[in-house]
Order: C-alpha cells, then structure tokens, then sequence
C-alpha cells in the first residue's frame, strides 16, 4: 500500500492558526474600542464654562460696586453716570487684556436705560427683578433684626411681605401706589420673635425699591437692596466657541 | 509541477508577522505608564485636575452680598512673598527660620486637606495688570516646574480702592486712579501629578 503524503494537513493547521489569532485580534481591538468609548474623558465639560460663571460673576459685582460708587454720599450726582460709564469702560478694557492672556476675547456692555431716564423703570418685586422671575421668594433666613423700607410705584393687589418664624407668620400688605413705607425692627419683634425670614409674596405684582438692612442670628450684618435691574451683554470668544449672554443684573446688592 | 508550498510559505509568513505584531503590541502595553505619559488615560488625568481646582477655587470664590470671598481675602492680605511646601506647612522661601514666615489663610487650608492629601503638587500664581498696560506676575506658592501634563485653573478677582489692595502688597497699583477700580488679579492655581 502506497503512503500518501502531501501537506493539506499542515495547511488546514496553519490556517485554524491564523483564523484564531485574528480573533483574538479582533476581539482585543473591540474592547479598546468600547474603552476609549466610554471613558469618562471629557467627564469636566468644556472649561471655558469656568471663564463664562466667573466673568458673569465679576461683571455682575462690577456693575454693583460702579453703582454704589456713584451713588453714595458725597459724590456728585449731576456726575453719576458718566462716572458709572467711567469705571465700567475702564474695567471692561482691562478685563479684556487679562483675557487675552489665556488667548480668551471678552467683551462687556451694559444697558442702564431703566436707570438713567427721565422716568426711571422699576423693577418688579420678584427674585430676578423681572416680571417672569420667582414671585414668591425669601431674601433671607435667620434675622435677629432687620429696618425694612419699600418704595412701592405700581401695583395690582395682592402683594405682601411676609415675616415668619417657626410658629408664627407675620404678613405685611401692600393695596395702593405710589406709597413709601418703612417697617423697623421693634415693628417686626411685636409681630414675629427672631429668628424668621423675610420673604415677598407675588412679588410680580408691585414693582419699586427696596432697601433691608439688619442683622441675623449669628450677629452678622447684612444688606439687601434694589434700586434697579441694569442689563449686562457678556460676549466671551475662544477659537473655537462663542457665547453672548445678556444678564439682568439688581443693583445696587 | 503543482504543489502548494508556495501557499503554504506564504501562510507560513502571515502567521509569523502576525505573531510578531502582537508580541510588540504587548511589549509596548506592557511599558509602565505614569500619569505624566502622554496618552488617553492622560487626558483623563489632566480633567480629574481641572474639576478638582475649579472645585477648590469655586468654593473659596463663594460669598454672599456685601462680603468679600475668602479667596479675595487671601489676595488683600498676602505679603507678596513666595511660599514653598516643606512636607508640613507652608514656609516662606529663603526665610523660613521663623514660623510667623508660614503661610497660613483659607486656600492653604483647603489645600491642606485637598491637594496634599491626594498628593498633588501645586503651585498658586497671581498676574494682575500695570499701569502701562502690561502684565506682572508673582509667584505665591511655588513647588518647581509643572510638567508638561499640568493643567491652570484660573480664577479673576477685582479689586477696589474700598478694599485697601496694597496695605500688604506694595506690588499690587492701581490702574485707575479716577475711578473705585483698583486692579483686576488672575488667580491661577497650577496642578500637575508627581
């Protein structure tokens, strides 16, 4: 009997060789694949969201401190918004060259329209000071004592201001306007023992100023007050992205 | 003549490239790979770093109305000095023999139980403007050269003349002398893995 021989074994061993080495090739490229997918890379977002919060913040605190500025005893009030454009022109340039470091464009402008007009706008009562902000909202918790004076200009009952503590709730109403109220602590500490809150109820329906200042419960003063809402346009550019956001902004806290 | 030798070579060949392949493949897998090795596992790194120093600068920046930020707190009393971590505190560099040369404020207390801990090197620098429009720039915390891998994360703080800016830091001026504007500091804090 003739031995048969030639090499299809070895080929078929071969090929089941290579056929299993592409698998495993196969199957490790996959995974790397699947890993790189689902990375958490990319998990902190674009960081010039950190530039965009903290320019919103400056420029907010800027507007603020230019308003307090020009419009605290002893500076001239013929001067005060050419003295406010000033400051505000003065930090917006600057701004800019700090931002530049870091190859980021910005931009500021602001609108003081509701402030320097012949019949100033008032802003409403509401969180934002818009009509569309948060109409029922607390301004702040915890007061030992507070001198609250509100100059109301225009009004659709109900709106009211309410003094709470935990047992108890006090609430001051508001019916006609223009009227100028002031409500001071030993008012309040009949009515209400501290600690409460302070809180404005259908804010959106009134709108003037407002001014309260006292302390809380730990002894540390504060002050909240709105003249106004001024409007800010933040524009902020990269190379790659753009954002141009317009703020209201309460001054003057 | 007909055979398959030559398929079989060919085959043979394949396998062997293949083979090699992936022998280098894992050699260059298995190459110790540090935090500062350029890679995608980098680039994850490098975020974990900025998330955790804007977390750090967020949380001093935080105040409510009426109040400076501890972080601004920190810039208005610093000396303008340069400080470098010893292993226990920070100690003023080229001074350190006396301990009221420490820097103690709210941001080395965060980084105390933040960055030391996890053992994160870090620097703290402050740029703020001239008046003849440049920029200068101190060094408040100063632990060597960054790698090539740190990340900066800034913050930007204004200051006013109610703030009383150079009461510490005589380098800190005033850039408009006509308005409350005082100087407007870049905060960075500079992070990178040993």
């Amino acid at each position: 009997m003739r031995i048969i021989k030639n090499e299809r074994a070895q080929f078929m061993l071969l090929a089941g060789f290579i056929i299993s080495i592409g698998l495993v090739i196969t199957t490790v490229m996959l995974n790397n694949i699947i890993f790189e997918g689902n990375m958490a890379g990319e998990a902190g977002g674009d960081p010039v969201k950190y530039d965009v919060v903290n320019l919103m913040r400056i420029s907010e605190d800027e507007m603020k401190s230019s308003y307090r500025n020009v419009t605290s005893t002893g500076q001239n009030a013929t001067l005060k918004f050419s003295n406010f454009t000033r400051q505000m022109q003065n930090f917006n340039g600057n701004l800019s060259r700090i931002y530049a470091l870091h190859g980021t464009g910005v931009n500021i402008s602001w609108d003081i329209s509701n402030w320097n007009n012949t019949s100033p706008l008032y802003a409403n009562f509401t969180e934002n000071g818009t009509a569309n902000g948060a109409t029922n909202w607390t301004l702040i918790e915890n007061v030992k004592y507070s001198n609250i004076t509100v100059n109301i200009t225009s009004i659709s009952s109900p709106f009211n201001i309410s003094i709470t503590n935990s047992t108890k709730s006090w609430q001051i109403n508001f019916t006609t306007a223009p009227q100028n109220r002031t409500i001071n602590s030993s008012q309040i500490t009949v009515n209400v023992t501290w600690p409460y809150s302070i809180s404005f109820i259908n804010g959106a329906n009134a709108s003037g100023k407002f001014n309260i200042t006292g302390s809380t419960s730990n002894n540390r003063p504060f002050t909240r007050a709105r003249d106004h809402i001024l409007n800010a346009t933040i524009i902020i550019f990269t190379s790659n992205m753009r954002a141009n956001i317009t703020i209201p902004i309460s001054v003057p806290w | 003549m007909f055979d398959e030798k030559g398929q079989m070579h060919t085959l043979e060949g394949v396998a062997a490239a293949t083979i090699m392949l992936l022998v280098i493949v894992y050699a260059i897998d298995a190459t110790s790979m540090t935090p500062l090795t350029s890679s995608t596992a980098n680039v994850h790194v490098e975020t974990e770093l900025q998330v955790l120093g804007q977390d750090i600068l967020g949380a001093l920046d935080y105040t409510e109305p009426g109040y400076n930020s501890n972080l601004k707190n920190d810039v208005l009393i610093w000396n303008g000095k340069e400080y470098i971590w010893n292993g226990t505190k920070y100690m003023e560099r080229g001074n350190a023999a006396y301990p009221q040369n420490n820097l103690s404020n709210n941001l080395t207390n965060y980084l105390n139980s933040t960055l030391v801990m996890q053992g994160i090197a870090h620097s703290v620098e402050l740029t703020y403007l001239t008046t003849n429009g440049t920029l200068f720039t101190q060094k408040m915390i100063y632990n060597g050269n960054p790698s090539d891998n740190a990340v900066i994360v800034s913050r930007k703080i204004v200051l006013h003349n109610s703030d009383n800016p150079n009461k510490n830091n005589g380098l800190l001026i005033d850039i408009d002398p006509s308005s409350d504007l005082y100087n407007i500091v870049d905060f960075k804090l500079i992070l990178w893995r040993m």
